[in-house]
């Protein structure tokens, strides 16, 4: 009787177990798996998808969750830069983020209004712009 | 009364045979088929062929059997720890990067070294 509860207990497992196999193995959910909403919202990811790794995939859909709760500037801006981002290697993002997280905690007030500052830094003198990026640097960031 | 006098008497009564009147001996007789009839049937079918199998395979597998589930049950208890931690990594990176994606800046501000370092040292001036 135990060994039959045993033999039931281990059906029971690897059914489990193949049930899960697909979500851990990867290339879930495709592309055709998304609802009609996520893949209006994720529309410029489309040709990359099949690419993307799982956990970049469950990434996405958490964006995609967060969408109809952005502004529509926000909204527009994801669309806008979801190609660029999602082409970045591993790396760039995480400098990107680093950088993000870095400048974010800087109050308002202090932090000033970002994009002029931005637009401020690019009208500056390629040879000026040169002096604040050491060379190493530059190089690290190319590879 | 000696040994082999009890015999002797036990033998005679024996030889004598036991005589009951017939509504006795089928009274009994009934109570007997009765009996029988209620006697719960023998393990068939599924469970039989079950308990067989469980049967041949303890024989070789038993051992086996009982080393393999507690591993087969360790290892889905990993891929389920394994599958949430992707799960709560992926939210992480979805929170942080919905942030850099609608944020003020463009994503090649955020990758400029040289922006970050004036960003810096404006604010070091300041």
């Amino acid at each position: 009787m135990r060994r039959a509860l045993l033999i039931l207990a281990l059906c029971l497992a690897a059914g489990v177990a193949l049930a899960q196999a697909p979500k851990i193995k990867g290339g879930r959910p495709a592309w055709a798996e998304l609802t009609v909403e996520q893949q209006h919202i994720l529309a410029p990811l489309k040709a990359d998808w099949e690419t993307l790794e799982q956990v970049r995939r469950r990434e996405w859909i958490g964006i995609a969750k967060r969408y109809p709760n952005m502004k529509p500037q926000e909204q527009e801006r994801v669309q806008k830069r979801m190609q660029a981002w999602v082409k970045l290697t591993p790396e760039e993002r995480r400098q990107a983020r680093e950088n993000y997280k870095r400048i974010a905690k800087v109050p308002p007030e202090e932090r000033g209004n970002l994009r002029e500052q931005w637009a401020e830094y690019q009208a500056l003198p390629p040879n000026e712009r040169q002096n604040f990026a050491p060379p190493q640097a530059t190089a690290k960031k190319k590879k | 009364m000696n040994e082999p006098q009890f015999g002797d008497k036990i033998r005679h009564i024996l030889n004598q045979g036991l005589s009951l009147d017939p509504r006795k001996a089928e009274r009994l007789k009934a109570a007997r088929e009765l009996a029988l009839a209620r006697k719960r049937p023998e393990p068939v079918g599924a469970l039989a062929w079950a308990g067989d199998m469980v049967g041949d395979l303890g024989g070789w597998t038993g051992l086996s059997l009982r080393v393999l589930a507690p591993i087969v049950m360790l290892l889905i208890g990993f891929g389920a720890i394994y599958t949430w931690q992707q799960n709560q990594r992926a939210d992480e990176l979805a929170e942080i990067d919905a942030q850099v994606l609608t944020g003020d800046l463009p994503i090649d501000a955020y990758l400029d070294r040289g922006f970050q370092n004036w960003l810096k040292t404006r604010a070091a001036e300041q």
